[in-house]
Formats: structure tokens, C-alpha cells, sequence
């Protein structure tokens, strides 16, 4: 049936004028005014690339930023979507209780940030929290070790909040295991695959493009990590645990200082494009096995 | 077929519609004039009966031509932040109070000048240093109605089992009763780091205007270089009360847990303003007769926060919304309004001289105290950068666990300072 154009066009035209007004607007003044000079108090003055320059150059805060952003989304995308994997692959032998294991590892996604990070902080508690009560009993000696807040713990500390909690991760490559056509596993027993060579040959080429999709959720996801670390450390001690999410928020909430955030969520942007571009080359999304 | 594309129309219809209903002005009546004011006066806070109490009044009295509308903002630093996004897309509300936050000088640009609007009438409802604090080049940006007079809480119980008689003179006294607290195995101090580290800031600055030169700093508006004599000398004994007086949980804890401990009778000191004089004798977090255990006193060397207050801001944007917002400012900053204030917050009002005998005495105390005080200072909240502010929460746990020295410690809030 042929549609009439303009008919198209008037159902379409209301979804490109929300995206247009609440995405597209905002990224271009955000792009726009990254190169202005633009404070508190009626500052705004085009710098052309001076954002930038001093970015890179002179502030030193906004390079550990980087550097901190980076490291998670490399630790995310490794660690976090390969223990994510080998979980769905072990629930994937649906041994007794393994819908009862799958939603207990859930349960850190449908908590709030702000519950987990008042959970994380008592935890952690120097005084009073489980993890330095747990190694007093077994040491039989006092343990006062302030997790989130020597500088030595914080950043670990910090990635633990996130790292190892994998349900969404557990959901996807469970769904795609669980998906792969049983025929295919069954002719690679006949002629005597074992059940590491099924896996690793037969089922993980498989769900290449679902481990693709987890390594972009995994990544963009610390790309735009904020309320943890906000209601954790606050970025501390020191710049420990700034990620640029927050430090951006910090310069344009506390420095009052919009063109240089603007500058930092450009980077941001820009971050974001590659993670995603690469992931999908890397993955190759756009073929299919089966 | 026919009933899809029905659907789709109407979907489609809906969306289109939304989006219109969504740039809509709201019809209001001729008559009655609206106003927006945000507020963190809701829930836990202890202003949320005397704003509800004075709400309630103002509608009675003018209900009839003025609408209040009221967003509510649960916690001081969540209204801040709010108040900047506002500022940032020119859409303050008509009025605001930050509760001590300075806000003025970085958003005077789209506040109202209210020096014509301030009457001889209307000035004496406060005293010269509210009104200095809230002015400009001459210009009065906010309207106060309370004062910051602010010493520090000690527990006479725990002081006496230690062998003290009475609060400090001296520093160096100071710390020798925090020695014979430890020695009789009490926590002497309630600190904290988080937020803007609030009970610890105020010890560090009533050790830094302890001296005239330090007395001068800590009234100095928005300084720029931390890096003097007396600030290193009082970040160094904050120093010190992190390592040897204070709980383990000090360090990233928030004001609730320093005052949690105060109330537990597990420390024996805490800084603090006379708002928190009603929690003493709230028995859903203290026990029964814990305000008798409580005595007041002011810092060593006789230093007592004993300033001005940042009170309303105004940034109507035409006449009649002004006039509106004005006359609700008006109401709440009133005689009435500042002694009901007083009566159930403890907040000391900005007009001087106004009492009432249903206050509890630890409040008159603390104001006695005011009036003792050699060196009168302002709070760090009123006069820093909020850079600054924010710069503390994150460098104290550093300087606490000593990976950093004082002289740092100094380098960090001046590197953020002259960021502004």
C-alpha cells in the first residue's frame, strides 16, 4: 500500500519537534557555548577554543576527571559484561533455583541511586559498618578503615558500588543463550564438542551482537555515572573519585561556570560517539549469524 | 484498517496536543496576582511550622489579591542547586531564601534593587549589620529577619565526669579538656566533612577569628587567598581534632551524624546555631531531660558568630508581581513573624531587642553570649565562594587523614576561590 507523503510527514512531525526541541536545541547552545566565556553575573564572552585549551593545558582537576571517567568505562566494559556473561551462561544450565538466583542478582537495578548509596555509605561506615565489623570478628582486633574516604579505598570502593552488580547485563546474554536454536548445540555434541567448546565456540559467537549491545549499555552507562559518586564521596577525597559527569555539574552548579561545563559535556558528546562507534566495529552490530 | 488508522490519528492528535497544552499560559483572575516561592522550609526542617504558621496567616490576611505558589524543595543544598538552574535559564521566582547561602553576589544581576522599597520603618526591623550583609555597593538586595548568633554546645554531664568545670578561655585549654575527656574515655568533639562540613567549618573559623587579623578575615566577603597565618594555624588544629578527638565516623560524615552522636551523649562537644535547641528537648531523638545536660559557651577567646543573615531575595519581573511579592517579603520579615520565629525555631531575630518569655533559655543564653563576645564573626556559608564551600567537603577528609598539610589544605581553597 502507498502511503501518502505528507501523510508521513504529519505523523512524524510532532516526534521531530519534541526531539528537536528537547534534544537538538539544547546539543547545539550546549556545542554553541562551549566557546563563549559564558559565568554567573552576565559574563558571556566568545574565547573561540580557549575552553578547550585550558582543558588540556592548565586544569588539572579536569585531566584525573578523564582519566577516572576512562578507567571506569574500561573496568565496566571488561570486568562487569564478562562476570555478567559468565553468570547468564552458568544460570543457563537452569540448575534448581536459577530463576531464583537471576532475580536476586536484578535487585541492584530496581533500587534507587540514592537508597544504594545510603545503603553503600552504612555498609561502609568506619564506625558502625558490616564490612569492618565482619574483619574486626574475624581478627579479633579493632578495624577502623573508612572505606569511602581514604584515599587509599575510595576509588575501589566507589567502582565496588557498581562493578559487580551485572542483573541487567545477567538478563540480556541469558535471553540470547537461551535463544540459540538447540539444534545447533545438539549437532556440535553429536560430534563431540564438550561443554567449554560449545560454549566458547558455538554459543558466545552467537551472542556476539547481545555482548555488543551489553559492552554499549555498560559503557555510556559510566559515561553518564553521577548520583553514586555524588552521594558517596562527592568526588573526594580530594579529586579521587571525580568522573566528569560530576565535575562538569560542579562547574556549572558551584563555579557557576556554563561555557566550561558546556566545553566538558561536548567532550562528553564526543566520548560517547566513539565508545558506541568502536563497540560497533569492534562487535560488528550490523551483520547477523542467524 | 480502518480502526488503526483512527488510532494512529488520535495518537498522533494527542501528541500534538499535549505539546501545545504544554506551551499554554494559565488563565488567572484580573484581581488576584500569583506568585512563586520555593522553598526548603518542608518536612525534617526546623522553619517548617513557621512557615506553614505564617503561610496560613498571610492567605488569611491577603488571600483575597495575592496567590502564593509554593514549590517545595526538600534540603538546603537540593533549593541551592535549584535556585542556580534557575538563574542560569533567567527564571528565578519572584522570591527565595537560601537560609544563610549566599547567593547575592553571584546572581545581583537578576535580583531587584529593593534600596527605594526599604523604608525607615521597614529598616528598624532589623539591625545595621543584617542590612550590610544584605546589601551591595550601597544596594539592598535580600531582606533579613534573623541573626546568626552561633557558639558551641557542650554536655555538662560528660564535662563533669571528666572533671571540667566550665568551657574553655583559651585554645590551648581547649584542647587540655579534650585530653581529660579522652582520659576519661569520652569522645570530646562531634565532626563532620560532608556537605560544606558545617559543625567542623565553624570551629575552624572561630579559631581564625580568634585574633583582630583573623576577626577581619572571617568579615571579609568573599575572600580569594586562604593562605594567611591564622587560617594554617586553624586548619592545623582542625587538623588535630580529626586525628585525636573526634569519632571514626567523622570523616565523610554529615552534620546529622555529628549531631546524632551529640544527642547519644557519645561526644561532648558540638559547634552549632541555637535552631538546634529545639531538638534537645525532643524526646523522638534525645532522652527525656537531655537539655538540662546541655550548657552553652562561647569559643575560646571570646569569639561568637554574631552577624547578619542573607534574608529574602526578590526577582519579580514587573510592577505588580514586585508589589505582591514585596508585600508577602514584608509579612514574613515583620515583628510578628520574626518573634514567632524565634518562639518556635530559636532563630534570633534580625530586629534587636525583640524577646519573649516562650523561648527556651538555652536560646537567651546563647544571645547573652552574642552580646558577650570580644570578637564578632561572620559564617563561613554568608561569606565564601560556594566553590569554596563545596572545596571543603572534599579536601577535609585529605587534610584529616594527614595526605595533605595545612599549607595545602590553605592552597586548595584559594585555587578554588580564584576560580570565580
Amino acid at each position: 500500500m502507498k502511503v501518502k507523503k505528507w501523510k508521513l510527514a504529519s505523523f512524524l512531525l510532532p516526534c521531530l519537534l519534541l526531539f528537536a526541541l528537547i534534544y537538538l536545541a539544547p546539543m547545539c547552545m550546549v556545542f554553541g557555548s562551549s566557546f563563549f566565556e559564558w559565568k554567573a553575573g552576565g559574563v558571556f564572552k566568545f574565547i573561540g577554543l580557549d575552553n578547550y585549551i585550558n582543558a588540556f593545558r592548565n586544569d588539572a582537576r579536569m585531566l584525573t576527571a578523564l582519566k577516572n571517567t576512562g578507567i571506569w568505562v574500561v573496568l565496566q566494559s571488561v570486568v562487569h559484561v564478562m562476570l555478567g556473561t559468565v553468570i547468564a551462561f552458568m544460570l543457563s544450565k537452569r540448575k534448581k533455583g536459577w530463576k531464583v538466583l537471576r532475580t536476586i542478582y536484578m535487585i541492584p537495578n530496581v533500587v534507587s541511586a540514592a537508597a544504594l548509596a545510603v545503603i553503600f555509605l552504612n555498609v561502609f561506615n568506619a564506625q558502625y559498618g558490616i564490612i569492618n565489623s565482619f574483619v574486626k570478628t574475624v581478627t579479633g582486633k579493632p578495624f577502623m578503615k573508612n572505606w569511602f574516604f581514604d584515599q587509599n579505598s575510595a576509588f575501589i570502593t566507589v567502582t565496588w558500588s557498581w562493578l559487580l552488580y551485572t542483573g541487567m547485563i545477567i538478563i540480556l546474554v541469558l535471553a540470547g543463550v537461551l535463544s540459540i536454536p538447540e539444534d545447533v548445540v545438539e549437532a556440535a555434541k553429536i560430534d563431540g564438542a564438550t561443554d567449554m567448546q560449545i560454549n566458547m565456540k558455538i554459543r558466545l559467537p552467537l551472542i556476539r551482537t547481545i555482548i555488543g549491545t551489553c559492552e554499549i549499555l555498560a559503557a555510556t552507562s559510566m559515561l553518564r555515572e553521577f548520583e553514586l559518586i555524588y552521594l558517596t564521596t562527592n568526588g573526594g577525597p580530594g579529586d579521587t573519585t571525580l568522573n566528569l559527569p560530576l565535575y562538569l555539574y560542579k562547574t556549572s552548579m558551584t563555579d557557576n561556570n556554563y561555557g566550561y561545563a558546556n566545553m566538558m559535556g561536548v567532550i562528553l558528546i564526543i566520548a560517547g560517539v566513539i565508545v558506541v562507534s568502536a563497540i560497533n566495529r569492534l562487535f560488528k552490530m550490523n551483520e547477523a549469524d542467524y | 484498517m480502518k480502526t488503526k488508522k483512527v488510532m494512529a490519528t488520535v495518537l498522533s492528535a494527542v501528541t500534538a496536543l499535549s505539546m501545545a497544552g504544554g506551551m499554554a499560559t494559565t488563565v488567572k483572575a484580573d484581581d488576584v496576582t500569583e506568585i512563586t516561592f520555593p522553598t526548603s522550609w518542608v518536612g525534617v526542617s526546623v522553619n517548617t511550622e513557621w512557615f506553614q504558621d505564617r503561610l496560613e496567616a498571610f492567605n488569611e490576611e491577603y488571600g483575597d489579591s495575592i496567590k502564593v505558589n509554593v514549590e517545595e524543595i526538600a534540603g538546603d543544598q537540593n533549593y541551592v542547586d535549584k535556585l542556580k538552574v534557575l538563574y542560569s535559564s533567567n527564571s528565578l521566582p519572584d522570591t527565595f531564601s537560601t537560609g544563610g547561602y549566599n547567593l547575592i553576589d553571584s546572581m545581583k544581576d537578576q535580583l531587584v534593587d529593593l534600596t527605594d522599597y526599604v523604608d525607615d520603618d521597614w529598616k528598624k526591623l532589623a539591625t545595621d549589620a543584617c542590612w550590610d550583609v544584605n546589601s551591595r555597593d550601597g544596594k539592598i538586595y535580600g531582606i533579613p529577619y534573623t541573626r546568626q548568633v552561633i557558639g558551641y554546645f557542650y554536655n555538662k554531664d560528660l564535662f563533669a565526669q571528666a572533671g571540667i568545670e566550665k568551657p574553655a578561655k583559651t585554645w590551648d585549654e581547649f584542647f587540655e579538656q579534650c585530653d581529660k575527656l579522652l582520659d576519661a574515655g569520652i569522645t570530646p568533639l562531634s565532626m563532620d566533612t560532608a556537605d560544606s562540613g558545617w559543625v567542623t567549618s565553624l570551629m575552624l573559623g572561630a579559631m581564625i577569628g580568634e585574633s583582630d587579623e583573623g576577626e577581619q578575615f572571617m568579615n571579609t566577603m568573599l575572600p580569594t587567598d586562604y593562605n594567611t597565618k591564622e587560617f594554617i594555624d586553624a586548619a592545623t588544629r582542625i587538623q588535630t581534632m580529626f586525628q585525636k578527638y573526634t569519632t571514626p565516623d567523622a570523616v565523610g560524615g554529615k552534620y546529622e551524624n555529628a549531631a546524632s552522636n551529640f544527642f547519644m551523649g557519645q561526644t561532648a562537644i558540638i559547634a552549632n546555631g541555637p535552631w538546634m535547641i529545639s531538638d534537645f528537648y525532643d524526646t523522638s531523638m534525645v532522652e527525656d531531660g537531655f537539655a538540662d545536660k546541655v550548657g552553652t559557651a562561647m569559643y575560646p577567646g571570646d569569639v561568637m558568630y554574631n552577624s547578619g543573615k542573607i534574608g529574602f531575595n526578590v526577582a519579580s519581573k514587573d510592577e505588580k508581581t514586585l508589589d505582591a511579592t514585596l508585600t508577602f517579603v514584608k509579612f514574613l520579615t515583620n515583628e510578628e513573624s520574626q518573634l514567632k520565629m524565634l518562639e518556635i525555631t530559636g532563630d534570633i531575630p534580625a530586629m534587636e531587642g525583640l524577646t519573649s518569655d516562650n523561648v527556651k533559655p538555652l536560646v537567651n543564653e546563647v544571645i547573652a553570649n552574642g552580646d558577650k563576645a570580644a570578637h564578632s564573626i561572620n559564617d563561613f556559608q554568608s561569606l565564601w565562594y560556594a566553590n569554596v564551600v563545596d572545596e571543603i567537603s572534599i579536601q577535609y577528609p585529605l587534610l584529616a587523614q594527614g595526605e595533605i598539610t595545612p599549607e595545602e589544605f590553605a592552597q586548595a581553597l584559594t585555587d578554588a576561590a580564584q576560580k570565580n
